[in-house]
């Protein structure tokens, strides 16, 4: 008999073992955060711990990367499961999101969080719990304007979120995945939101895990794409007991769905294009991504997909978009089997100019970074990048590969925790990590990322975003029924600039865009990508380092499929690209 | 004169009732002093059972009747010959109206052990589970039974309950641990395992034991992703019994955890070296200098092991991944489709040997096993489960 590889992959004991030889409210949030709580252990660095192991309080050091800044932002909010209902329902695995955007047009990056909801402990009834739109003063100064911005409602038990300005009016609109009906918000300009329900066609309890935004068609306008995770309800609820404990279920205890795909109409009203789309079935859809994976000129979608395959929709000139996961060789685990994959981020973490894939797995399995060979071809490289064994002990949810400590290389952050409350080999509560990339390789610095590393949370969505304007990349995390954190970046670049791009051919904000500066004799290669982390968005604006005393440096836009412009980009102030107004590098 | 003679008349007849009433008090005295007690009658049935069953059943059930039904260790002893002569309906019946916790461990393991042999399984683990629960003697002996029974029958949650059992009534037996490690292992419960090994640690194992169970912590930290603390361990190795060829191996694979690549690929390559045609270190060679993009070499030596190993979905998956990396795509997809039907073969298996983990006792189970294993090609495991299929539609 031959026995069956391990989800980690080939065991060493199989081939050493043969060869003998060898919540929210201007005022009083309605999602009430309790009051911070740290869960300090004993060094970061050191493996997860067990709730029991903990202690509290934990203070920054000098070289701490980030510091929880949370407290100064006036940002009070938690996203909350329904754990208190004591039912174990699937839903409660997967937390909640949050985006980094502008919905007011006044420069700061404002931030917006699902709620989640509850579940009854009687009937097992689900509820949802509002949301929190929280408005940027400033220099990372929050004010709550959920009421105003008509948040103040509960939409379904609410998970990931999606942002796009869906009707051209210039401000981004929302998407907010639920259980039940999910939510288009409609941004009025005038500080609220409207809940538009342009869905002729979808069902009214559906379970939506994550969506993205993006123009499938090339009409200009962004179309959705939504993850599924399951046609879960509470009537085909699975009881799961494991070890003795009743406890949430995994995901081989339901059947795999498929996603959603709806086009924009462009008169407010959107419809079911997943078949014309080209979508296949069988996935647990966590996070979906789309950014011009091949540098085809078309943008793609890249769907993470728990326990099943991932998937690679390459787009191209018509529809349906083709499925190429497993001849990219993106789709599984560096030994041929699909993982556990939760969230996804897309950078060029080797300095070749091309998109890799990172992608976060569930325990005993390595975080994947699938490096970009060109000709559209991936090679699972979690080994060569020093990242090997590294997550095995953990649960990845949301990730940035992102350029934190202004050295132009895209470093990694991974935030961790288990969906499991109680009977996985690694704890509920776990450490998040810090990796900096040394050029392709990538080195543990999570003892040095802050308070917030040296504890213990049940992380899951998470955003990028520069939140006080000083050229350092900021995190926004959301934990399990914990209180969401902010953690300021405290390793700016010398010197950076900051852009935003607006298409006017394709779609306004550029996806698939490819960004790149020169700085300290690199090419430093950015992507315009949407839906990256997990049930979140990132801000979409760029930040390159420059030259310490430069007042200004030469941005290279190859806008996706069209034409290629150079632009002259003042230092340390965000600058918006408009497309057709650089120089045109034909020229 | 009438009187006299009528006295005379009953005379005799008086000495006979009396003398029968002295015998009578006499006798029942005799049988009282010198009568076997229901335990000495117990004892006795236990010494027939060995020379002479038909002998020891009266005797047995002698002792239940006596008991008003209430001996259990007669009645374990009386279901044991049942089960030896094969009186299965019979001794299920005797069974149920056992109380177990009332039964002597030396019976419960005596009938455990004979019942295994006969068929009467279920009824056999219980009494062995009920002796392992205890601390007696043979507790250890039940929980050895219990070890090759339930890894006979692929149960492996309770093949690890009896070896955790059993090495907590032997911390100091070797061979306990080796066996609860190594069902740990295998059920990819590493952190679990890890615990283990170090719990053995502390009950003073022999020297050659020790370092086997630290070959076995070296990988699974290595599966764990702890490479500092495997990197420890294995230089602790590697300094008492020198760079063997497993300890080589496991470096390898510490490496690659590590990063270091080049390092990786030196110490394997010595290993190739050393034993060229062994299609291990030559998979790992493979799979190293994929790690490092030389992919022209890889598939060089990964070809070979795929042509060695038909069964091999890893190789032939690491070969597709060498020719994808050459821009050779038809290779590519061949050896990808090759790994795939493969793995779906095993998925398959494994789905199978968890139903078989569930109900043992299906005999559908064991030929459709059969039949995966054939598809697959492998005609030996394919044969050994058609046996199975027969032993279990045979109550055997």
């Amino acid at each position: 008999m031959i026995p069956l590889r391990r989800r980690n992959g080939l065991s060493v004991a199989w081939l050493w073992g043969v060869c003998v030889l060898m919540g929210c409210g201007t005022s009083a949030p309605s999602n009430p955060a309790p009051p911070l709580k740290s869960h300090q252990v004993g060094g970061a660095g050191a493996p997860a711990n067990k709730a029991s192991d903990l202690v509290t309080a934990s203070a920054a050091r000098a070289d701490d990367w980030f510091e929880d800044a949370t407290g100064a932002t006036g940002i009070q909010f938690t996203h909350r499961n329904g754990r208190e209902g004591d039912r174990c329902y699937m839903i409660e695995s997967f937390g909640g999101g949050v985006a980094a955007f502008d919905f007011d047009r006044d420069g700061p990056v404002d931030l917006f969080f699902t709620g989640g909801g509850t579940i009854d402990k009687v009937s097992g009834a689900i509820g949802g719990l509002p949301s929190a739109l929280y408005r940027n003063r400033g220099a990372a100064r929050f004010q709550d304007v959920s009421q105003v911005s008509s948040f103040g409602e509960p939409p379904g038990y609410s998970q990931g979120c999606a942002v796009a300005d869906f009707d051209g009016d210039g401000f981004l609109d929302l998407f907010v995945c639920c259980y039940g009906r999910s939510r288009l918000y409609h941004n009025l300009g005038d500080g609220t939101f409207r809940d538009v329900n342009p869905w002729a066609v979808l069902p009214e309890s559906d379970w939506h895990t994550a969506a993205v935004f993006v123009d499938i068609d090339h009409d200009q306008l962004p179309d959705l794409i939504v993850a599924r995770y399951a046609d879960w309800t509470p009537a085909t609820d699975v009881a799961c007991v494991t070890r003795g404990v009743r406890d949430l279920c995994g995901p081989t205890s339901y059947e795999g769905t498929s996603c959603r795909v709806f086009r924009n109409c462009g008169d407010g009203q959107f419809e079911d294009w997943s078949t014309r789309f080209g979508l296949r079935g069988g996935v647990h859809g966590l996070a979906v991504v789309a950014a011009d994976l091949n540098m085809d000129g078309w943008v793609d979608v890249y769907l993470a997909s728990d326990v099943t395959s991932n998937q690679l929709y390459l787009g191209g000139p018509d529809l349906p978009f083709v499925e190429s996961s497993v001849v990219s060789g993106v789709a599984v685990n560096e030994w041929g089997q699909a993982e556990g994959s939760m969230g996804v981020d897309v950078a060029d973490f080797d300095g070749d100019g091309r998109p890799d894939i990172f992608v976060t797995n569930f325990e005993m399995e390595d975080n994947a970074l699938y490096r970009n060979l060109d000709r559209g071809q991936f090679l699972h490289s979690s080994v060569a990048a020093g990242l090997s064994g590294v997550s095995r002990q953990r649960v990845g949810f949301g990730t940035a590969m992102t350029d934190f400590d202004g050295d132009g290389r895209p470093d990694l952050f991974v935030l961790n925790g288990n969906p499991i409350y109680a009977a996985a080999q690694s704890p509920f509560l776990q450490q998040s990590q810090l990796f900096r990339n040394l050029g392709g390789r990538f080195q543990d610095v999570t003892a040095q990322g802050g308070s917030f590393f040296r504890e213990v949370h049940s992380g899951r969505g998470n955003a990028v975003a520069d939140l006080d304007g000083d050229g350092a990349l900021d995190l926004v995390v959301v934990l399990m029924n914990e209180p969401v954190r902010i953690l300021k970046n405290r390793r700016p670049a010398a010197n950076f600039i900051q852009v935003q791009l607006t298409a006017r051919e394709g779609e306004s904000a550029g996806i698939g865009s490819r960004v790149s500066v020169e700085f300290a004799g690199r090419h430093i290669t950015r992507f315009v990508v949407r839906g990256t982390g997990f049930f979140s968005q990132a801000d979409t604006a760029l930040t390159f380092p420059v030259a310490a005393d430069a007042t200004a440096a030469y941005v290279r836009v190859e806008w996706p499929g069209r034409r290629r412009e150079t632009f002259r980009v003042g230092a340390r102030r965000l600058q918006p690209l408009i497309e057709g107004r650089g120089k045109l590098e034909d020229e | 004169m009438n009187e006299l003679r009528a006295r005379a008349r009953w005379q005799p007849l008086l000495g006979v009732l009396c003398g029968l009433v002295i015998t009578c008090v006499i006798g029942t005295g005799l049988w009282l002093m010198f009568s076997p007690t229901r335990d000495q009658l117990l004892e006795q049935g236990l010494r027939e059972s060995r020379r002479d069953p038909v002998a020891a059943e009266r005797t047995l059930r002698r002792v239940v009747r006596l008991s008003g039904g209430r001996d259990h260790q007669a009645k374990i002893a009386l279901c044991r010959l049942m089960v030896r002569r094969n009186a299965l309906t019979d001794a299920k019946a005797m069974f149920a109206k056992l109380d177990l916790s009332t039964c002597r461990p030396d019976l419960l393991l005596a009938l455990g052990r004979d019942g295994l042999k006969t068929g009467f399984r279920t009824e056999s683990l219980a009494a062995l589970e009920e002796t392992a629960r205890r601390d007696s003697r043979e507790s250890a002996l039940a929980c050895d039974l219990l070890l090759a029974d339930y890894g006979e029958w692929g149960q492996r949650q309770k093949q690890l309950d009896a070896a955790t059992r059993l090495t907590e009534l032997q911390p100091e037996n070797p061979r306990s641990w080796g066996a609860r490690v190594e069902i740990l292992t295998t059920m990819g419960l590493e952190i679990e395992s890890v615990e283990a090994i170090r719990a053995a640690r502390r009950h003073g194992l022999p020297a050659e034991a020790l370092q086997s169970l630290q070959y076995t912590l070296v990988q699974q930290l290595v599966n764990l992703g702890d490479a500092t603390t495997a990197r420890k361990e294995l230089a602790e190795l590697i300094s008492q019994e020198g760079a063997s060829a497993r300890a080589r191996g496991l470096e390898v694979y510490l490496c690659r955890l590590e990063g270091d690549l080049d390092r990786a690929l030196e110490i394997v390559t010595t290993i190739v070296d050393e034993a060229p045609d062994l299609p291990f270190p030559r998979f790992t060679r493979g799979v190293v200098l994929l790690d490092l993009r030389r992919f022209d070499e890889a598939a060089r030596d990964l070809e070979r092991v795929a042509a060695a190993q038909p069964l091999d979905a890893p190789a032939r998956f690491k070969l597709s991944e060498a020719y994808r990396g050459l821009g050779r795509d038809k290779l590519a997809t061949k050896y990808r489709q090759q790994a795939s039907d493969i793995v779906n073969k095993q998925k398959q298996i494994s789905a199978l040997l968890k139903s078989r983990e569930e109900n043992p006792v299906d005999p559908a189970t064991y030929q459709t096993l059969a039949a995966v294993h054939e598809e697959l090609g492998d005609a030996q495991a394919a044969a050994v489960w058609r046996k199975w299929a027969d032993r279990v539609a045979h109550g055997h």
